[in-house]
């Protein structure tokens, strides 16, 4: 498990390399989560605002699943929740 | 019966289910908190499984519909999404059209 600035570096790496992303945003909500169940496990909660080509003719199910698997393991050890927002045109 | 039989069951018997933490009357997380929320503002009435409850669901139904996250909405056995998704059709009132096709 890597600690928090390294996340949000790797996040971003991730997904700037599976989409091509026009616009991405990853932010740590983490510190808004303190004391709650999923926080102390030492996982953490980020939000994802992006826009990027690929989600083009997509549903939003299919465009958060390439999201989810352009993060891939991460998913299991260092995120423990994730809020995504695709900006659209 | 196997973990995916027991989620095609709930799925073929129940027109709305959602998987999520907790029960609807208390939700173990603010993700699960608001799909509960979404749906009581749609009025429909839904099946609640609390993943937390039972391992095996709670993994299983991440491998089901290839969904890393709970909470997940199904509706006529399909993955509508998680809260994320839920809110955004919530605010351009197509999961009202969703719901109300899925209890017709």
């Amino acid at each position: 498990m890597m600690n928090s600035p390294d996340r949000l570096t790797i996040i971003r790496e991730r997904l700037t390399q599976a989409l091509s992303p026009e616009k991405l945003e990853v932010i740590d909500d983490s510190q808004h989560h303190v004391g709650h169940a999923g926080a102390s496990t030492g996982m953490g909660h980020y939000s994802v605002i992006i826009k990027s080509p690929q989600f083009l003719g997509k549903s939003l199910v299919e465009s958060h699943r390439l999201i989810y698997q352009a993060l891939g393991n991460l998913m299991e050890t260092d995120i423990h929740a994730l809020r995504i927002t695709i900006l659209q045109d | 019966m196997t973990i995916r039989q027991t989620i095609e069951k709930q799925l073929s018997e129940n027109p709305v289910v959602l998987y999520m933490k907790g029960t609807a009357a208390f939700p173990q997380c603010g993700f699960s908190g608001k799909a509960v929320y979404l749906l009581r503002q749609c009025g429909v009435d839904f099946m609640a499984v609390n993943v937390l409850e039972d391992d095996d669901i709670r993994q299983g139904i991440k491998d089901y519909g290839n969904w890393p996250t709970i909470p997940q909405l199904y509706v006529n056995g399909q993955l509508i999404g998680g809260s994320d998704i839920m809110q955004q059709l919530y605010d351009s009132g197509e999961l009202h059209k969703i719901l109300s096709k899925a209890h017709a």
